[in-house]
């Protein structure tokens, strides 16, 4: 049969042809240079795209290996079964360390520091306990119910002042690095304004605009006045439809001022911030194997935005009134809980 | 010459001379070229994009290269089997487990387009196997490993096939579009798995409830590795199923009753039910059978993936199995052996693009990912636009042969 000879053809030349550039490819491959820190940093699903969490950790890597003439290998994750491949993809690029971007990482990161004790692994938002608490591993946590809580007082006031004490979140998924933010923010809004009442709902999606959205409609309908977004991309829809509905905004992780109109401020994660300390840390043999860092208000791991002009100009109060809630989380005066009452947010 | 068949195949009619019969090679043969080319432009096109894009010639190169080693074809070059120390090797583990699932997903389209369907729905199916094979791969713990596997494995496929079979149902009984409610069926599927999976639902993690991700099927569910070291996402056993399905579409198409009916509705509906075959029955078997590959996809990768393989909420959005099935079944025009070699293209590419640039030097690896896309968007682009380039290529030959010959009858390309 003829036909079945050129399909036959077709595979003996696309072999052949494999063949010949692999021969190629490995004769010209260079020897691998092992000068120099090598920090690999592996993203989560969202990619270093996304509007921060990711994206920063990655400008923490670039600074850091800058910083001290070493090289950085950022990798990006499509789908949970890309994580293995990109700690095999980090090993075999003989990184000294490998940072996983987020807890979502937790599996793979305990299994491979089991299987290679001589490379130092480290995670963001995870506790070392988690992923196994070997020698070898280091925890990267952040206080971020301290930022939730700063943003929470502003809500509040604002809140108050529109004439609802309502505010609401649209979250992601309710997960230990979510819910701190909105316990935080639950925590000092409540305490900045009696009565504030509360509106969480999740989106079950870190990327999706219009879920999100869908939840500030919701939530502002049911006379939220601010929405305060934590879900990553998806969060961006909520804030552009409160702006679009003519009330208020509150950005994550990073400073989102300019995603919309009306943001009142952003509850910042200095997710960069960790990963250059982690790395330049661990650079110089600093590295506090089985510990986890933490970041907080105090070493300005977690902070506030920038603030809109409506409050620093009108309401001055508002501003010195989280200041003092700032200084007291600081100087260890107000412990923010960092999670909700019985894990339910 | 090798096929036993009692009577002529165009092939031999071929050999025997007439005019309409070589044609008929001619456009046979075209089958296979146009694919070949079909993928050799979107690969030119592409790296015309990477070089102006990045404004060398040079980079292009580096990026096809990375990308080519990426994949780990380069291992059937210098072949070792120790995953663990050659990365070449291990990526084409990894390139072959991603070939897995499009293979089964692929068939899964062909099989629909051969019966006239076009089935976008194999996403939902995949889920549904997904799901399936999850709750019985928790729930039978201390079953007979073999046991375990097959209950899993035929339960996963039979609720997909009964899945997709809503939509031939739907067809058949009152003419509801099958791309319409094949499309919906995806989204129901999706939200029953969040459901499911996501924090509280009935199949979610219970030992960390509010981590948002399955159970982990039970050891003696999961189907063994056979390459690559154990725990770390190796090559499964899988990969032999996928291949025994790409026979058993071969046969059920091409060498039973069930297969010709099929095709015959495929040709022409009408002509088919006025030869007495039952349409709206082979709308509802067809699809059904078409689900229950994307079903067995979805439990292969259920009970093949590695010890921390879950699929939870943030997963299931970046499941595309199922769409990049229809790229794999048009490139492979809905044959067995076109499809699994459309399988094993797009899982080098996208494993080759993904990893192989990961880590590029030459090139941002959020770009890297874009550029799978581009390649993937331009091979559908041109398999649609193979009909132009046939019509290219027979209107040449026609013009050579209309002093001599009679135009001769368009016979369609079975493998």
């Amino acid at each position: 049969m003829r036909a079945r000879r050129w399909v036959l053809a077709a595979v003996v030349a696309a072999l052949a042809t494999a063949i010949a550039i692999g021969t190629l490819g490995s004769a010209k491959a260079p020897a691998a240079q092992k000068a120099g820190y090598r920090a690999a940093l592996v993203s989560d699903v969202a990619g270093f795209s996304d509007n921060g969490f990711n994206k920063n950790q990655k400008v923490g890597l670039l600074r850091a290996t800058k910083k001290i003439g070493g090289k950085a290998f950022p990798i990006v994750s499509h789908s949970s079964s890309d994580y293995q491949p990109n700690y095999n993809t980090a090993v075999h690029d003989n990184a000294n360390i490998i940072i996983a971007a987020g807890f979502l990482l937790g599996d793979t990161v305990k299994q491979y520091a089991q299987q290679f004790p001589n490379i130092k692994f480290a995670i963001t938002d995870d506790p070392v306990a988690a992923i196994g608490g070997f020698k070898n591993e280091e925890g990267i946590t952040y206080a971020t119910q301290e930022g939730g809580c700063l943003v929470g007082v502003l809500a509040a006031k604002m809140a108050q002042k529109m004439g609802h004490k309502v505010i609401g979140v649209a979250g992601g998924l309710s997960i230990p690095p979510v819910n701190s933010y909105i316990a935080g923010y639950e925590f000092c809004a409540k305490k900045a304004v009696k009565g504030t009442k509360i509106l969480v709902q999740y989106s079950g999606d870190f990327e999706d605009e219009t879920k999100c959205a869908t939840i500030a409609q919701n939530e502002i309908n049911q006379k939220a006045q601010v929405i305060f977004q934590v879900a990553g991309l998806c969060g961006d829809g909520a804030l552009k439809e409160a702006s679009k509905l003519h009330k208020w905004g509150i950005g994550v992780d990073a400073d989102e001022f300019s995603v919309a109109k009306r943001i009142l401020t952003s509850a910042l994660k200095k997710t960069d911030v960790g990963v250059y300390d982690t790395i330049v840390g661990a650079s110089k043999g600093k590295f506090k194997g089985g510990k986890d860092l933490l970041f907080n208000l105090k070493n300005n791991g977690v902070g506030v935005g920038k603030i809109t002009s409506q409050i620093t100009k009108k309401h001055k109060a508002w501003v010195t009134l989280m200041n003092k809630y700032k200084s007291q989380i600081i100087h260890h005066k107000l412990k923010v809980p960092a999670a909700c009452k019985n894990n339910k947010c | 010459m090798s096929d036993p068949g009692p009577s002529p195949t165009p092939e031999e009619a071929a050999e025997t001379g007439t005019l309409a019969a070589s044609i008929a090679l001619k456009q046979r043969a075209g089958g296979i070229i146009v694919p070949v080319v079909t993928v050799v432009f979107a690969f030119v096109m592409s790296f015309i994009i990477v070089a102006a894009t990045q404004h060398s010639v040079h980079t292009a190169l580096v990026v096809f290269k990375e990308i080519f080693l990426g994949s780990g074809l380069n291992w059937l070059a210098h072949p070792t089997t120790n995953t663990f120390t050659s990365i070449s090797a291990y990526n084409l583990s990894q390139t072959l487990l991603q070939t897995t699932p499009l293979i089964l997903t692929g068939l899964a389209v062909a099989f629909a387009f051969r019966c006239g369907m076009f089935n976008i729905g194999g996403n939902g199916q995949y889920l549904v196997g997904l799901i399936v094979a999850n709750w019985l791969g928790v729930d039978f713990a201390g079953l007979n490993p073999f046991l375990h596997i097959l209950l899993c494995m035929s339960a996963g496929t039979l609720a997909a096939a009964a899945y997709a079979g809503i939509a031939g149902v739907l067809k058949a009984t009152v003419g509801a579009h099958e791309v319409i409610s094949t499309i919906m069926l995806n989204w129901i599927a999706y939200w029953t798995a969040s459901w499911l999976f996501g924090a509280g639902g009935a199949l979610q993690n219970s030992t960390s409830p509010t981590n948002p991700v399955s159970n982990q099927v039970s050891p003696g569910a999961r189907l063994p590795d056979f390459w690559g070291k154990q725990g770390f996402q190796g090559l499964h056993v899988g990969i032999f199923v996928s291949l025994a399905a790409v026979v058993v579409f071969w046969i059920l198409l091409n060498r039973t009753t069930l297969g010709y009916e099929v095709r015959a509705v495929g040709f022409n509906p009408d002509a088919a039910a006025y030869g007495g075959i039952n349409v709206k029955k082979n709308f509802i078997r067809a699809m059904a059978i078409s689900g229950a590959f994307a079903g067995l996809a979805g439990t292969l990768d259920m009970l093949g993936g590695a010890q921390n393989y879950q699929v939870g909420q943030l997963d299931i959005p970046f499941i595309q199995v199922g769409f990049i099935g229809i790229a794999v079944a048009l490139l492979g025009r809905n044959t067995a052996v076109g499809t699994l070699l459309g399988a094993l293209l797009f899982g080098g590419l996208l494993y080759g693009s993904f990893h192989g640039l990961g880590s590029s030097s030459v090139i941002d690896p959020t770009l890297a990912s874009n550029l799978t896309y581009i390649i993937q968007g331009l091979v559908v682009l041109f398999v649609g636009a193979d009909v132009l380039i046939l019509y290219v290529w027979n209107s040449r030959k026609k013009a050579r042969r209309r002093p001599r010959g009679k135009p001769a009858e368009r016979v369609e390309a079975t493998t």
